[in-house]
């Protein structure tokens, strides 16, 4: 009563935006306190709620399959249309469990469609959700590292695919040619076609065809693609050596793991299966988790006895193990020893003095003791340094009436586990994932990769003439040493020689020559599109605009495989297809028809009105015919087209 | 507006001279068999070439059949025509075949021979369109007087049978004869050039496509020669008149071996499979393959110790999990682990595809008593 009041005198003054944000604020403010308001009561099952009131008794930090299943009612619910019924829910799910990202994307989903402000917060609450907790980070780190490895891979096939489209007619040409030398038959055209079918046959994998594109290649392409390829080899070299790293999420991704088996007690109650499960943990390297994992599961059963030994076992074995004392004061407080329990936690602030649970169990202990001044100052430290935090991220903590605050493992702790039980060989992920299509270990993909860069560069040197293809200057067809004319001042191909051949005016030479061009531009065109269809982005390629091609390859890539991949490479949500699922579908879908779009729009440059192929100074030879009026002399010239071609390359 | 009618009511000559006195611009088309166009300006005549009928240019067929143009090189310019935009007369003077002054003789030469033969169509229809826009993009070289080009083209006509009878075939034949002394300088232009090209002895019909002028100038000049005693003609036709057609040899490549490249190609193809069925997978590691394992080989159950790296396994073990997640969702909504694994399912608890990948991949669930517990297990 008394806000609305104030909010009407306010509004007198302040303009109305700023009365928007303020509201939308408190509305914010309002929805974080109800859902820290809510509690098991708003459960209607009754079951659920029974089942959620035992998991708390048995010290469970977070109610992940509560949460879980107020999420799919949510959903029947929302399916049903009563969307602020399902709204009601996902708040009590989304409260429940501190790292259950989905209900607050659907959240989020639901508020923007009804236009309610606080979608906005739910959406980015959703993407911090996703990286907190060691599983959530693992997965996430998994997915993104294998798209991003695929993508490098992949992309650097496709280009390499499409700059070899744009240069095999030169290839073609000069294979051509020598092979119409030696062998009648088959005839030349179809050799370079059978070399390619010969290769495809042979699945070789992506790694021996990158290899052999890159040697073939290298010579051809200009220097601005040269400098694209150095870049994508150079990172993919770069993740393949980093690949030794990509071991470090299996753990996570590997359900019977020993980081998965100890992360469970941050996620469910101690029980009986829990507990033999933790057990059956046989690796002595992990000795002082397991009996971490142990004192704190049987001090949430309530065996204070058996808590303490696994927990003094644990600090013996591993001195600075912040919440093993933790719990272990945990245990004193319990039996009511407050000194050892504040010596418990006394170890853990010297350890981190930023521990707010211990603070906090600190403060507790103090009031225990009746020293309130001590309390007071420790529970202000606690606040100071995050509190709030952690109760966010253990909502079960405000449900409980439990005086001490506990610790399971931190993320960090869990990551340590995680790269020391990874760290005992096998087989790379990465390896493995890439296996299929790479047909090559991809940790040794870098040093391929260099080899082959290495050897086009060597063969370029050595076998310079072999790539002396050049460009016809008018149609932009492949001419070389042996074919080309150049007696204009310019490389021609046989074809366009042939047109102005015995001509003695460059008036009529220039409109030949551009009828020409103009033709096998326009076949360019209309090639240059369907092979366009065939992958975007390679239409950039073509058009010689490397790095927009690039960019729109690696796009159209990572599209191409959450297509494949329906999402990511690895799938961590098993049930009912969500509304999440949709996404994965029509975004990639967007991004590829984009693509398409985009490289359709892409025009050839338009040349100039009166744009002249031929040197400026070009002077026509005169030939020798009868019937022609004046014959000025001939303009003497190099006897072989090898040697025109020599002097036009030092005119150059 | 147009004027039209039929030649017979009112002679064609009457029209030319009708539109030189008026000092009409315009086009005459007149059709009988055949059909020409003659242009006007200001009353003379300037182009017998109508531009929308290109295929048939009175110009190139002059060029041609007189020899003023070979036939290969009037292919060739034929080839530029249809490439680009110029004119016929843009291409003769750019490439140089004449220069300015040859073509305006030739050009009005040219008219002359035309006007004469429309002239001597027995009927014909007329049709003139006035106005001097109809003469856009007509190129000309020689503006003419119509009563001189009339009178020439009657001269030409009235001589004509005359002439037929003197030259009656194409296969007589001329030969060169040593004329009286002295009497060589007074040879006209055209008499000259046919005496020259007289080395030999050819026939009229040779003659006439190489003397580079209109078929009447012939007759008279051969006529002229003839009556100066510097030729003679027999009927009879000269053995190997024709000039040898030079056909380009096609060189029948027959290969040497057609046999040995095929092989070797399909040798080649039959390799690479070869290879891609047996070297590429035993170059590879071991257990790797281009093809997905059909078997999943029997796996441990999570949770007996070691890493799993193969990826299937690791989507196995996760998948393991999952049903572990959900079997403990269906315990807290239901109160009871379900009696199959396809209740999970049927309550969305999972997808149709989780529970038939884990029936695949040898995932075996079995609730316990009452409901209140479950074993899976993995074969
Ligand atoms: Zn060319
Ligand atoms: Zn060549």
């Amino acid at each position: 009563m008394v806000e609305a009041v104030k909010d009407k005198k306010i509004q007198a003054i302040i303009p109305v935006r700023i009365i928007a944000h303020i509201l939308c604020l408190s509305a914010a403010v309002a929805i974080c306190t109800s859902a820290r308001a809510n509690s098991l009561d708003n459960i209607p099952n009754d079951g659920l709620k029974n089942y959620s009131l035992a998991e708390i008794e048995r010290g469970s930090p977070s109610l992940h399959i509560t949460s879980r299943v107020l999420y799919r009612e949510a959903l029947d619910i929302l399916g049903s249309g009563d969307w602020e019924e399902a709204r009601r829910r996902l708040i009590l799910s989304a409260a429940l469990s501190g790292h259950y990202a989905e209900p607050m994307f659907t959240l989020a989903r639901v508020e923007l469609m009804h236009a309610h402000p606080d979608f906005a917060f739910h959406l980015v609450e959703g993407f911090k959700r996703l990286l907190i907790g060691y599983r959530n980070q693992a997965f996430l780190a998994a997915n993104l590292g294998l798209m991003a490895v695929f993508t490098l891979v992949l992309s650097l096939f496709v280009i390499l695919g499409a700059l070899a489209m744009k240069y095999w007619p030169f290839f073609d040409h000069r294979l051509r040619e020598s092979w119409s030398k030696r062998f009648a038959f088959p005839p030349a055209r179809l050799a370079g076609p059978l070399i390619v079918a010969a290769l495809l046959i042979a699945r070789a994998g992506i790694a021996a065809y990158t290899a052999i594109l890159i040697v073939f290649i290298w010579s051809y392409i200009s220097k601005r693609e040269k400098a694209v390829v150095t870049c994508l080899v150079a990172l993919t070299a770069a993740a393949s050596f980093a690949s030794g790293y990509s071991n470090i999420v299996v753990p996570a991704l590997d359900g019977g793991s020993v980081a998965r088996r100890l992360s469970m007690i941050n996620m469910s109650g101690a029980d009986r299966e829990l507990l033999d499960s933790i057990e059956s943990i046989d690796d002595p390297s992990f000795e002082a988790e397991k009996e971490f994992a142990l004192g704190t599961l049987k001090y949430r059963m309530g065996d204070y006895e058996g808590a303490r030994n696994h927990l003094l076992s644990s600090v013996a074995l591993r001195s600075d193990f912040a919440p093993a004392y933790l719990n272990l004061g945990n245990v004193y407080f319990m039996l009511s020893d407050y000194n050892r329990a504040l010596a418990g936690y006394q170890n853990v602030v010297a350890i981190d003095s930023t521990a707010a649970t211990a603070w906090f169990n600190i403060g507790q202990a103090y009031i225990n003791k009746m020293l309130f001044a001590q309390s007071s100052s420790a529970l202000k430290k606690s606040g100071e340094n995050g509190l709030e935090r952690y109760r966010k991220n253990h909502p079960v903590v405000t449900l409980r009436d439990h005086p001490v605050y506990d610790e399971g493992f931190s993320s960090a702790e869990l990551w340590s586990i995680a790269r020391r039980e990874s760290g005992k060989g096998g087989d790379l992920l990465v390896n493995r994932a890439l296996a299929p299509w790479l047909l090559f270990p991809f940790d040794r993909y870098a040093w391929l990769l260099v080899l082959s860069l290495a050897a086009a560069i060597a063969i370029g040197r050595i076998f310079p003439p072999a790539f002396n293809v050049s460009k016809c200057g008018n149609c932009g067809r492949a001419a070389c040493p042996d074919c080309a004319d150049t007696r204009t001042g310019i490389i021609l191909c046989p074809d366009c020689a042939k047109v102005i051949t015995g001509l003695s005016s460059v008036k009529v030479m220039e409109a030949l020559l551009r009828h020409r061009r103009q033709k096998a531009s326009g076949r360019n065109g209309a090639g240059s599109r369907l092979r366009m269809l065939l992958y975007p982005g390679a239409a950039w390629i073509m058009a010689g605009r490397t790095v927009r091609g690039l960019f729109a390859i690696g796009a159209g890539v990572s599209a191409a495989l959450c297509l494949a991949w329906s999402g990511f490479y690895f799938d961590d949500s098993f049930g009912a297809p969500g509304p999440g699922s949709v996404w994965k579908i029509a975004v990639p879908c967007a991004v590829l028809a984009w693509l398409i779009l985009l490289s359709l729009r892409i025009k050839q440059a338009q040349e100039q009105k009166n744009f002249r192929v031929l040197p400026a100074d070009y002077v026509p030879e005169q030939p020798e015919d009868a019937g022609r009026a004046d014959k000025p002399t001939a303009v003497p010239e190099p006897k072989t087209n090898e040697e025109r071609f020599e002097t036009f390359l030092d005119s150059l | 507006m147009a004027l039209e009618g039929n030649a017979k009511d009112f002679g064609l000559s009457e029209i030319f001279q009708l539109i030189s006195i008026q000092k009409k611009s315009g086009m005459l088309s007149v059709s009988a068999d055949q059909s020409a166009a003659i242009f006007f300006q200001d009353g003379m005549i300037i182009s017998t070439r109508d531009r929308r009928n290109s295929s048939n240019d009175p110009l190139k067929d002059f060029l041609v059949r007189y020899g003023f143009i070979g036939r290969r090189e009037m292919g060739s310019i034929q080839k530029i025509l249809s490439e680009s935009s110029f004119d016929l007369t843009d291409i003769l003077l750019s490439e140089r075949y004449f220069n300015e002054d040859e073509l305006v003789t030739i050009f009005s030469e040219q008219i002359y021979e035309s006007v004469q033969e429309v002239l001597s169509w027995p009927k014909s229809q007329y049709k003139f369109i006035i106005g001097s826009n109809v003469l856009t993009g007509v190129k000309s070289y020689a503006s003419l007087k119509v009563e001189a080009v009339l009178m020439e083209s009657y001269r030409r006509i009235d001589e004509l049978p005359e002439m037929r009878r003197i030259f009656s075939s194409d296969d007589m034949t001329f030969r060169r004869l040593a004329g009286p002394q002295g009497k060589k300088a007074s040879l006209e232009h055209g008499e000259e050039t046919i005496y020259g090209l007289l080395e030999e002895e050819r026939s009229l019909a040779w003659i006439v496509s190489h003397a580079k002028q209109a078929r009447f100038c012939t007759y008279e000049s051969l006529k002229q020669l003839l009556e100066k005693g510097l030729l003679e003609f027999s009927e009879a036709a000269p053995a190997a008149e024709e000039e040898p057609v030079f056909k380009e040899e096609e060189k029948g490549k027959e290969s040497p071996g057609r046999l040995l490249p095929t092989f070797a190609a399909f040798f080649m193809l039959l390799a690479s499979y070869a290879a891609g069925e047996y070297v590429v997978p035993r170059l590879s590691p071991p257990g790797w393959t281009a093809r997905r394992a059909d078997t999943i080989e029997a796996g441990q159950t999570a949770g007996s110790g070691s890493l799993a790296t193969d990826i299937e396994e690791l989507r196995l073990r996760a998948l393991e999990s999952a049903i572990r997640q959900g079997l403990d969702e269906h315990f807290a909504s239901q109160g009871s682990y379900p009696f199959t694994l396809e209740v999970l399912a049927v309550r969305r608890i999972l997808s149709e595809k989780a529970v038939g990948l884990a029936q695949h991949g040898g995932i075996n669930y079995r609730m316990g008593e009452d409901g209140m517990s479950y074993v899976l297990s993995r074969n």
